[in-house]
């Protein structure tokens, strides 16, 4: 008997400023199509340096997603499965790249992993590796928020339920906690990956601008705005491919719901 | 006998302290009965390995799954080979029905093919065959609670917990399933928790009162609730208790005299002045006066299921509607019961 998408007792006259608010996220959108210049447009989408951007964002985000899942996901069960102080903690922990400029957060890679930081020796600055790292590192706490919210909802009852019947710890994640989960590890997994895709701040400071190893399509964007190499328009043709690939990502994943999706 | 469940099960609460030492012959019910925030629950957890104990052991089948002196045992709650059935069903929301009550067995590793065919088997024997392939939200709350009993079941489990299963739903579903429980536990080793003497009856050979922690009585069903200790266990069994003492040969409480040669109970027998409660049904409570009556000042009146319950200046007496129609606070009236109709119990 869910009462979601019942019409409610909000004043009718919010829905003034909820239209301003749809017409603020969509209009600058319409704006960016409006410039594009499709005499040229699959000319500029399939050069080849906008070609190895998209690939190499794509290849990265994926790589990076993955990453998240397998640590994020753990990390979202710890902090879910803790005392009341010990998660504000972690929480508060797992935010702080959330809240962090980019920026900051790709010198602090840097110092970590840069020539003279810490883990220096692995030589990651300025590679495709780093490019991951810098994705997974701002991409990780959106993944995490939003699993740990879901599995902290869900609740430890049908666990132990299950745990009566028998079932073990890993036969308990697998079919119990990860399916009732699943709704809000689809949302953490789609913030995650568009988060990763749209990454340029800490992925310029920390891995760079070359073109074919690290020039992902942010930064694709970024260098032909500035004018170096490609021009205005080829701009403009990426960014429609990115917002294009980004729906796509959302449409795909909205249409694969798993069972537990109420 | 042997041993199904041998417990003796010490958890330590904030105002007070459960202690419960419980046997179950394997095959055997036993329910548990007592007031709200006696320690019942906290008694299941703990068999069922969600409560640890602050002292005091607990075997299944002979084999140590909870033991604090040393050596420690803690078994975890899936390896006990002990299932806890609520008040609420809890079937998974994302699993068919058919795969929720396979869910145990495939937990224990058999195939899913022999799983299925097994769950199939037990939908029928919890009367909703064909109901496999539905998804819990679209079953009624007796139905769930019917393939939650499947499912605890299907996991044949050593010791099956009940904790209040029926509370949830209307009598009439309730009936049924007390029905249907009462065939399928036949055979299985069983503590049951609950509110309501029914079940008890139906349910269990022997019956515990837990009240405050401490079993305060415990003995075949029907005869704890023909004898109660307590006024918990005669609220329960719907009868009148009155303590009173021993005297002459006969029951007193006050002005109230209750004698009679053909008495030969042992209680009677008792030296004077020894508590003696007296049990007797509402309905044979008279309020005409009369040989051996007595006289009570009515303080309050509430209607009952089966009558009235009538509060005096004597104590409270559950009365027949006819008895006690006409009666209102301030009245005097005179209260009489055949003294062969009352069973004396001794009061420990």
């Amino acid at each position: 008997m869910s009462t979601a998408g019942a019409p409610g007792y909000a004043p009718r006259s919010l829905a003034v400023p909820a239209l301003i608010g749809l017409a603020f996220l969509l209009l600058p959108l319409a704006a960016l199509v409006a410039r594009v210049e499709w005499s040229t447009f699959l000319a500029d989408v399939t050069s080849v340096a906008a070609r190895s951007a998209l690939l190499l964002s794509l290849g990265t985000g994926v790589i990076a997603t993955l990453l998240c899942i397998l640590i994020g996901v753990p990390l979202a069960l710890t902090i879910a499965r803790s005392g009341p102080r010990t998660a504000a903690l972690l929480r508060a922990v797992v935010t702080v790249p959330l809240v962090l400029p980019p920026m900051v957060g790709g010198v602090a890679l840097l110092y970590l992993f840069g020539r003279a930081g810490w883990l220096g020796g692995l030589g990651i600055a300025f590679s495709t590796p780093a490019v991951v790292l810098a994705q997974t590192f701002v991409a990780l706490p959106f993944l995490v928020l939003a699993v740990e919210g879901a599995v902290r909802t869900a609740g430890v009852d049908y666990e132990r339920t299950a745990a009566a019947l028998g079932a073990g710890r890993w036969t308990i994640l697998r079919r119990i906690t990860l399916p009732l989960a699943a709704p809000g590890i689809v949302a953490g997994v789609v913030l995650c990956f568009a988060r990763a895709i749209g990454e340029f701040g800490a992925t310029a400071l920390f891995a760079g601008n070359r073109p074919g190893v690290t020039q992902t399509m942010p930064l694709a964007i970024y260098t032909a705005f500035n004018g170096a190499g490609v021009t205005q328009g080829t701009a403009v043709a990426l960014a429609l491919l990115l917002l294009a690939a980004a729906i796509v990502v959302l449409l795909l994943v909205r249409g694969w719901r798993p069972g537990a999706a109420r | 006998m042997s041993a199904g469940l041998q417990s003796h099960v010490i958890v330590r609460r904030e105002h007070f302290t459960v202690e419960v030492a419980l046997q179950v012959a394997v095959g055997e019910t036993v329910a548990v009965m007592g007031p709200s925030g006696a320690g019942k629950s906290t008694l299941l957890q703990a068999l069922a390995g969600l409560q640890s104990l602050d002292a005091g052991e607990i075997a299944v089948e002979g084999r140590v799954v909870d033991r604090v002196s040393k050596p420690r045992v803690r078994t975890p709650p899936m390896d006990r080979g002990v299932v806890l059935l609520g008040q609420e069903p809890r079937l998974f929301p994302h699993l068919t029905v058919r795969e929720n009550v396979a869910f145990g067995p495939r937990a224990a590793g058999t195939d899913v093919r022999a799983a299925r065919v097994g769950a199939d088997d037990w939908l029928v024997r919890v009367g909703l065959p064909g109901a496999g392939d539905r998804m819990p939200r679209d079953l009624s709350g007796g139905e769930q609670q019917r393939v939650a009993v499947a499912r605890a079941l299907a996991a044949s489990p050593s010791v099956v917990l009940l904790d209040e299963p029926l509370v949830a739903l209307d009598p009439e579903t309730a009936g049924d399933i007390r029905r249907m429980l009462r065939e399928q536990l036949a055979s299985t080793t069983t503590v049951a928790v609950t509110h309501d003497a029914a079940d008890a009856v139906a349910l269990a050979e022997r019956l515990l009162v837990v009240e405050a922690g401490r079993v305060t009585q415990s003995g075949p069903v029907r005869e704890v609730l023909a004898a109660p200790a307590s006024g918990f266990v005669a609220s329960i069994a719907g009868v009148n208790r009155l303590v009173g003492v021993a005297d002459g040969g006969g029951w007193r409480r006050g002005e109230m005299r209750l004698t009679s040669a053909a008495a030969g109970s042992r209680a009677l027998a008792a030296t004077d002045g020894a508590a003696l409660a007296a049990v007797f049904r509402p309905g044979d409570v008279r309020v005409d006066g009369g040989e051996q009556s007595w006289s009570a000042v009515v303080t309050r009146v509430e209607p009952t299921l089966g009558g009235m319950r009538v509060h005096t200046d004597a104590g409270a007496v559950d009365l027949s509607l006819d008895a006690g129609a006409g009666a209102a606070p301030g009245d005097v009236v005179r209260l009489q019961i055949d003294p062969a109709l009352v069973r004396f119990v001794a009061v420990r």
